[in-house]
């Protein structure tokens, strides 16, 4: 089994650091989520703790930090998902519109313009959206999605800037309308980072969507997730979250009795994965007053921050982690990377390339420092050509297990760059096939990026493949699923032949 | 050797023993034992033999393995993927598809799509020869592609790949390089449906449709990069380059395929550097090849999956609750891990997760024997101290018939765990291992059988209307269970006319979640597929569906 390298921190850090503990307040439900934690179920030891665990505060600071690791881990995760989810969408429904086939998809534009909202291209966003109330002109159909015409609207003034044309369409926004009311919150939350609306409001809607502990809106949980967290009400949060099925679509278009197209909310990856980083932030910032596990909690802080790239922290991170003493060495040898990668982003690139470069240069001793330095390129969007070639070697030639999260890095790092036949072989040499639990003991994010890389390859069976078994441990990947499906659906060229073998 | 085999005994039987009886386990045990045993004595001197007759070859030759034994050598009469595989050495289509999903030309220079969509005009390659045949180098023109169509559409053809010619009302020779075709009705893919091989006009003209005793399935001749040369008495084929390949001459001399009857001595002959490539590696190989740093391991996706198929003209296997309890007896989740490594999925329906037309909402019957017996009580059988008792008042029992070529080990260990968790629920299963040949003529031509175990592999149009549609419940046909439900059928019918992606993926959702309802077959697992091969070899590219597309650029160093 490979371990990644946070994992294998945390595990000498309990090894090392805690067995002397007080053992009275374990909680097997932390017991058992770490279980899932090291067997790769990620996702799932998350939703153990989400769905027993009602008050952290019971938690002694030894659980919190578990906890906070397996949630900064989950978010790790969930914010590559989102990324892949916006592509592949995009893709999908783009697809859709230019389909030629019969009975057009008058749902797809506004679907797609908020992909490309999200995608910051606004003036396709527009262009959908128009296209979007051109159908609903010639017909009604699915004339319950018309307010969000208004809204979208709102969101593209809010992104160009447009003040004018903003308070225009929210004057045409039906503020009594809960879904509505919402959604203008989290566009604001999302342009401006402020947030207005009533959380009795809200509250009052629940009863309205949720009905016998199921959710019947997508779309509201994906704002309430969203506005609760903003708001730093997180257990109404994890209430909505622990009721949700990431599975379900937000809205079905049935154009006849045999074209269903289910759309998702893509915006809803991300709202979950908000509501991690401030569950997580919390948690840590409250471990941070325990003189005993203040360094362990600044630790992980800083790695939330990297994950979001967060640039408002950068200073704090920078100067701090450098006063960081009590850590296992697993951790404090990464130290400098992690500095590193918040002087980037506080501006100092120079700096952080030549740290990273060292790292790298170090890697044949040291490869998990060296996938380190890879993963601040990837976390921060930097530039690290020069670095990568050096460590694409170091990646390529390694024969030992421990070089696998360096191949992984390098293979996303090349993804990212869109240098595919590079990604897809480091990203193979990465792949751990004869392990006895199967492919879902590697990391899921090496998976994710393997399938991802194998359906820019064209090759979407195999990417297909990976993503249902993954699928199994992220329920909330099913739209990524979905969408991949379609894709391979429109540009499958087979006839149709089977053999028995 | 010996701490191998105990090595061996120690560490895999033990996954299986709560399915096996102690009578079982210790002839399991025995067997295996013995089997190991010899193997490893023979395979000495296997490959001393096989080492010697390899000096004869010359050191630009491919040699890779296969467990299945091609039966015929041209591209339409077999149901054997080796076969299949090695047709691609040796013929073409007008058009093929890339890695990339793209149609490219291939003897067809060019088309004209009429207005409809229903006619194709193709300006066939001027540059391409056959193989000789009796010596003598024959030019390809469009005769030859319009009496494939003809043979293939002749009624008393046997082809499981025979559906891909019923959209096709006419075909015409316009000139000596120009084709056209009409079809019944516009379809989804229309040029990618002339990707099917073309096959010699000159050397079938006295042969009025194909079947698999003809000449031609033993001596094949195409277009390909590679020319049929022999066949040995163990079923080797040896192929030769074709030096005047359109696309020019291959890089790699000679391709022999070489078949085994069993897994571990093929793996055994890559590490002695007796082969260069096995087409499938088994799942238990997988991590001793990734170790070795000699060989290059890539997966594929077949789109494929294993099934238990229940014949419906047996009238106990007819009802659905029988067959829901056994679906709910098996225990696919350890057999997975006891036999495959976990290298695969579980799975719900008729179509391989892999595939655009997995239905992601469905999901399988989980492993529950107490729900199985409350299903057969259900279905009306009395439940006695010894198993359930059908209306006779004997003891229910089927007759399970599975194709076996000599020791094919996941196999068995698959159709003897299937017996234990089948007594578990109080259903006795008698296994009858049969030849494969044999096996294929009681499965498919005669049904007779209760159930069986196989494995289907599609392209990626997952088109599973022959598997399910009454109309091919016949001699020959893929419906060989004889499975019947008018509902399915009027769904085939539609998703066979629509030329709307999104509605054939909406008609295939549906098809998975009624078929999952059914349960024609217990659909069981899909493995991840994987070729290994020697670092010698370069330039190899593997297409799921088309193995060894664009194999002339392959070489071995």
């Amino acid at each position: 089994m490979k371990i990644a390298n946070s994992l294998l921190a945390l595990l000498l850090f309990q090894s090392l650091f805690l067995i002397g503990s007080n053992a009275n307040a374990a909680n097997t439900h932390i017991d058992s989520a770490m279980k899932l934690y090291k067997s790769m179920e990620i996702n799932k030891a998350v939703a153990k703790l989400i769905i027993n665990i009602d008050d952290i505060n019971t938690l002694n600071s030894v659980e919190k930090i578990k906890y906070a690791l397996i949630i900064n881990k989950n978010l790790s995760i969930y914010r590559d998902i989102y990324s892949k989810s916006l592509d592949t969408q995009q893709i999908f429904l783009e697809s859709l519109i230019n389909d030629k086939g019969k009975g057009k998809s008058l749902v797809a534009p506004l679907f797609l313009t908020e992909i490309y909202i999200l995608q910051k291209e606004l003036n396709k966003a527009e262009q959908q959206l128009n296209k979007f109330k051109e159908n609903l002109k010639r017909n009604n159909k699915n004339a319950a999605l018309e307010p969000a015409t208004n809204i979208y609207n709102a969101w593209i003034a809010l992104v160009k800037g447009d003040t004018k044309r903003f308070k225009e369409t929210q004057k045409k926004i039906d503020l009594d309308d809960p879904l509505s009311a919402m959604a203008l919150d989290v566009i604001q939350i999302l342009t401006t980072g402020k947030s207005t609306i009533e959380l009795s409001f809200i509250k009052a809607a629940e009863d309205k969507y949720i009905i016998e502990d199921e959710i019947k809106s997508v779309r509201f949980a994906n704002y309430a997730i969203r506005i609760y967290s903003h708001r730093g009400e997180l257990s109404k949060a994890r209430s909505i979250v622990k009721l949700l099925d990431q599975k379900r679509p937000s809205y079905t278009e049935e154009i006849s009795q045999f074209k269903l197209i289910k759309f998702y909310e893509p915006s809803l990856i991300d709202s979950v994965a908000t509501f991690y980083y401030k569950l997580a932030k919390s948690i840590l910032e409250e471990l941070e007053k325990d003189t005993k596990y203040h360094d362990m909690a600044i630790y992980y802080l800083s790695d939330l921050e990297l994950i979001t790239s967060n640039t408002t922290s950068a200073k704090r991170f920078k100067e701090q982690m450098l006063t960081l003493t009590r850590l296992p060495k697993s951790l404090s040898s990464l130290l400098a990377i992690r500095q590193n990668g918040h002087a980037y982003l506080y501006g100092k690139t120079t700096r952080a390339y030549q740290a990273w470069e060292k790292a790298v240069n170090n890697a044949k001793n040291n490869p998990s420092i060296g996938a380190e330095a890879i993963l601040m390129c990837i976390y921060l969007d930097a530039s690290c050509p020069t670095i990568v070639q050096t460590a694409q070697l170091k990646a390529e030639n390694g024969k030992s297990k421990l070089f696998e999260n360096l191949n992984t890095n390098v293979g996303r790092y090349f993804l990212l760059k869109k240098e595919n036949i590079k990604a897809m072989r480091l990203l193979e040499n990465a792949l751990d096939r004869g392990n006895a639990g199967g492919i879902l003991m590697n990391e899921p994010i090496l998976l994710l990026n393997l399938a991802e890389i194998y359906r820019l390859n064209k090759r979407y069976s195999e990417s297909l493949q990976i993503y249902f078994s993954l699928g199994q441990n992220f329920p909330i990947l099913r739209q990524v699923q979905d969408a991949v499906q379609g894709e391979y659906l429109f540009r499958q060229r087979s006839t149709g032949s089977n053999i028995v073998f | 050797m010996l701490f191998r085999v105990s090595t061996y005994l120690d560490n895999e039987v033990p996954d299986q023993i709560s399915y096996f009886s102690i009578a079982n386990l210790e002839t399991h045990v025995i067997e295996e034992y013995m089997k190991h045993f010899l193997y490893k004595t023979i395979l000495f001197f296997t490959f001393v033999s096989v080492s010697a007759t390899t000096m004869a070859i010359t050191e630009n030759t491919l040699i890779y393995g296969e467990t299945k034994r091609p039966d015929t050598l041209d591209p339409y009469t077999s149901r054997e993927a080796s076969s299949l595989r090695l047709t691609q050495l040796m013929f073409n289509g007008l058009v093929s598809i890339n890695e990339r999903q793209e149609v490219e030309p291939d003897l067809a220079t060019s088309w004209i799509i009429g207005n409809d969509k229903k006619v194709f005009t193709f300006q066939l390659r001027r540059d391409v020869t056959w193989h000789p045949y009796n010596n003598i180098t024959t030019p390809f023109t469009a005769k030859d592609v319009v009496n494939t169509v003809n043979l293939l559409q002749h009624s008393k053809t046997i082809s499981p790949l025979k559906e891909i010619f019923s959209n096709i009302s006419k075909s015409e020779v316009i000139d000596d390089f120009q084709v056209k075709f009409t079809l019944k009705n516009p379809a989804i893919n229309p040029i990618a449906m002339f990707n099917f091989k073309i096959l010699p006009y000159h050397a079938l003209k006295n042969i009025p449709y194909l079947n698999k005793s003809s000449d031609f399935a033993n001596n094949p001749i195409g277009t390909g990069p590679y020319i049929f040369k022999k066949f040995n008495s163990n079923r080797q084929v040896t192929l030769v380059a074709n030096k005047k390949y359109y696309k020019g001459a291959p890089n790699i001399e000679q391709i022999i395929l070489k078949p085994f009857s069993d897994n571990n001595i093929m793996n055994q002959a890559l590490s002695f550097n007796n082969l260069d490539m096995i087409v499938s590696v088994n799942p238990r190989h997988l991590s001793e090849l990734q170790a070795d740093a000699r060989f290059s391991l890539i997966s594929y996706n077949t789109l494929s999956y294993s099934f238990f198929g229940y014949n419906q003209n047996n009238k106990i296997l007819s009802s659905q609750l029988v067959r829901k309890a056994i679906s709910h007896g098996i225990n696919r989740e350890e057999m997975l891990r006891a036999f495959f490594n976990n290298q695969g999925t579980i799975i719900s329906g008729p179509f391989a997760p892999g595939s655009w037309a997995y239905n992601l909402d469905v999901m399988p019957d989980e492993y529950n024997p107490l729900k199985s017996i409350a299903l057969l009580q259900k279905a009306g059988y009395t439940r006695t101290s010894n198993g359930f008792l059908d209306s006779a008042g004997k003891l229910l029992s089927f007759r399970l018939r599975v194709p076996i070529e000599k020791n094919n080990e996941s196999t068995k260990r698959v159709i003897l765990a299937y017996k234990n968790f089948m007594k578990k629920i109080g259903i006795k299963i008698n296994v009858d291992f049969i030849e494969r040949e044999r096996w294929k003529r009681a499965i498919f031509k005669d049904h007779k059988f209760d159930i069986t175990f196989a494995n289907w592999s599609f392209d990626d149009s997952s088109d599973i209307s022959t598997l399910f549609h009454s109309a091919s419940n016949m001699a020959w046909g893929n419906n060989f269970i004889s499975y019947n439900n008018p509902e399915v059928d009027k769904l085939i019918a539609q998703s066979k006319i629509s030329i709307d992606h999104q509605e054939k993926r909406t008609i295939n959702h549906l098809l998975h979640k009624i078929i999952a309802q059914d349960v024609p077959y217990t659909f069981l697992w899909s493995l991840t597929q994987y070729a290994a091969y020697t670092k010698r070899l370069s330039n190899v590219n593997i297409h799921p569906y088309q193995f060894f597309y664009n194999v002339h650029l392959w070489k071995k160093n």
